[in-house]
């Protein structure tokens, strides 16, 4: 046993590396720029924990999902690596005053991006020897991904202004123009890049014609009584999470929850933990809330609304069969279904009213954040239309030296219109891919990651055939709690009857 | 479509009750959202509303407005120039649900909701860990904010032998406490806890376990066993490490206790108004906001103990507490509405006790 795997047994507890994962902790140690496109459920943040605790300094990570970063701090210190933190804007400001003047202690602090452009951070960072930067959902960085955030641009100068340590950036998806803005963005100076395929051939890929909204409810309650458990149901709205769970809880056997932003975070621990524990069989969702756990022996993934892309697409399957195991990926498709994904798409952009008249209230703010601020507080934006319009004004600004709020709304407006075209074009391939019959499903999902398909597996798709080899589930047993509080407290404490 | 009222309507109707005709509609909403303003903080002292304050946080302006509509439209409920009435039926119908209903043992959202969240916190995640713990089990925890896991952590037993004494004191105290609750408010608490042989239940999901489907009042009895173990287990040695720090905090707002600090350097209300750039009047709001919270308050050195006399008696033979009223019948025309309103905040409630 070599020193890696020694340090991967004492601190992980696992006996060996998966797939490329060695050769990718072998590039960051030797201080190479890396980027690897793995899909979520491989273990890759692994691959910068690891080389994180086996260097000297600081590894600084940084990661836009706050339940990620959550549980990845709590799954560290549950393994007895106190040495972690998690440093985002829902701390209390004693909270991230602590965690700033303990950086020495640390040897991996994940960040928000937002939080690593506050000076007051800068300035402690630069204090210390970071050994590697780490940068997740790394797609965010490029216009041309499916999950641009503004925050992600700065990056690039930031690790300048860090001293340019040693760079990994990572995501699950990415197509190669996606690849190429993450390298030329974050200045990686010749990356050694990993790439593995979406393909994941446990996981069959269902596309089921349901029409009408009652049929799909119908078509819903079918599969998931059909289905082995657990599951998840993704669903486009926080309500439809609620009415879908409800649907289930009332119509099968089977333990539904809902699952959203919208509840308190004691609320969605407690899921998690139910969900985890197998007091939950079903799960449902909102596709821009997934869940930040790991648990591997979801056996399907039932879209009620189809996501806006096939990268959020593959992404949400991915939850699906993580051990291994034969897994379904089911999409149930109705006639009226396009509205919904059109309608997100165009709220995520500020229109052309707001653009112009969120131009005029902040074209005499120097400050940034204050221009945020004034937006989102007096204007009543929304924080992503706030963020957006302040960026692209200070890029105008900068460029043009001007400072004329209707040739800067013509600016900002053509880029609404460039993004939401792209957006669209990216929806209309998830379309394509929805209604294609004819060829293999798996095949046409790899083509559009420009990958070619290898074997396909038994369990393929619905175009070459599905045979019904899958079990059929077990009733769960479910134990249900004591009425008596008085058992139930004393089990709980451990106490003899 | 016929109008139906939860357990919030007849709430709000019944502290109506207490001060109707007196405030206006969005006085009520302060008191049971627990907004906290010296005028509120008045109110709920001088018509003895501490209990129902912040019954109801999370109600928002919008479902209140729609509330009250509802209301008025049922005939329970009228407004007369901005002021907020009970109709006749509005009583009756008070009345008759609360006629056989029964109440908490406790809740006090003024003395304890500041704590309640808190608390829970604290106790739940504790609970969880111990319970896993001395299973020798993993989990993810109920609550990750730094202040709750930092309060857990330096209150954790390092040793088996304390973690068994530990869990056995906590739940003996538990268990005597709450067999003295109502069995389905005991029963709500205890299934919301998580442990390693249970994942605790979320509101929601406790709803269906208790058959208690009005989610209003489920959070009001919820709340209630917390501020209830909040006043009986304070005393207990182990319930109440949980507790004694968050009870001795002040509940003064931050503005009225910069003010405080000024009163105790000896400095005078216009000093202190122009050192902060306030207005007199909002100055004189905090004096109003500290005198009624504490009792050793030296109201004399502010209102005369013959005039402190004249208001209380005056206050007594009134119905109402409207100030206009109040200073129309002293007999010294001199009073002025801050020496009303202060001897009022400071006395408290309708028998002049402090
Ligand atoms: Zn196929």
């Amino acid at each position: 046993m070599d020193k890696l795997e020694w340090y991967l047994q004492k601190w992980f507890g696992y006996t060996s590396f998966k797939d490329g994962q060695r050769d990718i902790m072998e590039a960051v140690l030797a201080g190479k720029d890396v980027v690897t496109v793995l899909p979520t459920g491989t273990g890759k943040s692994l691959c910068y924990q690891l080389p994180a605790l086996v260097q000297p300094g600081l590894t600084v990570v940084v990661s836009p999902l706050l339940s990620l970063m959550e549980n990845q701090v709590h799954e560290l210190k549950q393994a007895g690596q106190k040495r972690v933190a998690a440093y985002n804007s829902f701390l209390t400001f004693q909270e991230k005053h602590y965690i700033l003047n303990h950086l020495q202690s640390l040897k991996i602090l994940y960040i928000s991006p937002e939080s690593l452009q506050q000076s007051m951070v800068m300035k402690q960072l630069k204090r210390h020897h970071i050994s590697l930067l780490a940068v997740d959902e790394a797609h965010c960085i490029s216009q041309w991904g499916h999950e641009f955030r503004t925050d992600y641009m700065k990056i690039g100068s930031v690790r300048k202004e860090m001293g340019q340590p040693p760079c990994l950036a990572l995501t699950a998806t990415a197509t190669a123009d996606v690849q190429r803005d993450i390298i030329r963005r974050l200045q990686l100076s010749d990356p050694a890049i990993f790439y593995h395929s979406v393909d994941r051939a446990n996981i069959s890929l269902e596309v089921i014609q349901a029409g009408l909204e009652t049929e799909k409810r119908a078509c819903l309650l079918q599969e998931v009584s059909r289905l082995p458990i657990p599951g998840i149901v993704y669903t486009a709205s926080r309500r439809k999470t609620e009415t879908t769970a409800r649907l289930i809880e009332s119509e099968t056997d089977l333990a539904a929850a809902a699952y959203h932003g919208g509840m308190s975070q004691e609320d969605r621990n407690l899921i998690q933990q139910q969900f985890l524990a197998g007091d939950i069989d079903v799960i449902c969702c909102t596709n821009a809330f997934g869940m930040g756990i790991n648990k591997p022996n979801v056996r399907f993934v039932i879209h009620v609304d189809y996501p806006k892309d096939l990268e959020s697409y593959v992404q949400e399957i991915g939850r699906a069969g993580r051990d291994g195991l034969e897994s379904c990926a089911i999409l149930l498709l109705g006639d009226k279904d396009g509205v919904i994904p059109r309608s997100i798409i165009e709220q995520e952009f500020p229109d052309s009213r707001q653009v112009r008249e969120g131009i005029s209230f902040i074209s005499t703010e120097d400050s940034a954040l204050a221009a945020e601020k004034k937006l989102i507080e007096i204007g009543g934006y929304e924080e992503q239309h706030a963020r957006f319009l302040v960026h692209y004004w200070q890029e105008w600004h900068q460029e043009s030296g001007n400072r004329d709020v209707l040739e800067a709304a013509a600016y900002i407006n053509e880029i609404v219109e460039r993004r939401t075209m792209w957006k669209l074009n990216k929806l209309r391939k998830m379309e394509e891919w929805l209604w294609n019959e004819s060829m293999c499903r798996r095949e046409k999902l790899l083509h559009y990651f420009e990958e070619s398909t290898g074997e396909r597996p038994q369990r393929c798709c619905d175009v070459c055939g599905l045979p019904e080899t899958l079990p059929s589930p077990a009733t769960p047993d479910r134990k249900r709690i004591p009425f008596n509080w008085e058992e139930q407290l004393r089990l709980l404490f451990h106490q003899e009857g | 479509m016929i109008a139906s009222f939860t357990f919030r309507h007849y709430i709000f109707l019944l502290v109506l009750r207490s001060l109707e005709g007196d405030r206006t509609p969005s006085s009520l909403f302060h008191i049971l959202t627990g907004k906290k303003t010296s005028q509120t903080i008045q109110d709920i002292k001088w018509y003895r509303l501490t209990e129902y304050f912040r019954m109801f946080p999370y109600w928002d302006k919008e479902t209140f407005q729609k509330d009250i509509d509802m209301l008025e439209r049922a005939g329970m409920y009228r407004e007369e120039e901005e002021r907020a009435y009970l109709t006749l039926k509005g009583k009756k119908e008070i009345e008759r649900y609360f006629h056989d209903y029964k109440w908490p043992r406790l809740y006090n959202g003024w003395k304890y909701s500041h704590a309640a969240g808190r608390f829970w916190e604290r106790l739940a995640l504790f609970i969880q860990s111990l319970s896993f713990s001395l299973a020798k089990r993993s989990f993810l925890p109920v609550f990750r904010d730094f202040d709750t896991q930092q309060w857990v952590k330096q209150h954790w037993p390092r040793q088996l032998s304390k973690k068994k004494t530990i869990a056995q004191k906590l739940h003996e105290e538990l268990v005597m406490l709450l067999r003295e609750l109502p069995e389905q408010d005991a029963l709500l608490f205890t299934c919301r806890l998580s442990g390693h042989n249970h994942s605790g239940y979320t509101l929601q999901q406790a709803a269906q376990h208790v058959e208690q489907h009005d989610m209003d009042e489920l959070y009001y009895r919820f709340h209630a066993v917390l501020h209830y173990l909040l006043e009986a287990g304070s005393d207990l040695p182990f319930l109440g490490t949980f507790c004694t720090d968050l009870l001795s905090q002040k509940i003064l707002t931050d503005s009225a206790r910069k003010t405080q600090e000024y009163l105790a350097q000896g400095m005078s209300l216009s000093d202190i108004a122009t050192i902060r750039d306030l207005k007199q009047s909002t100055i004189e709001d905090h004096v109003v906001e500290i005198a009624s919270e504490e009792a050793h308050f030296p109201i004399s050195l502010y209102v005369p103990e013959k005039v402190q006399q004249a208001i209380i008696r005056a206050a007594q033979n009134s119905t109402t507490y409207r100030l206009k009223v109040l200073k129309e019948k002293l007999e010294d025309k001199s009073v002025d509405y801050f020496s009303i309103r202060l001897t009022l905040a400071y006395f408290g409630g309708t028998d002049g006790q402090a």
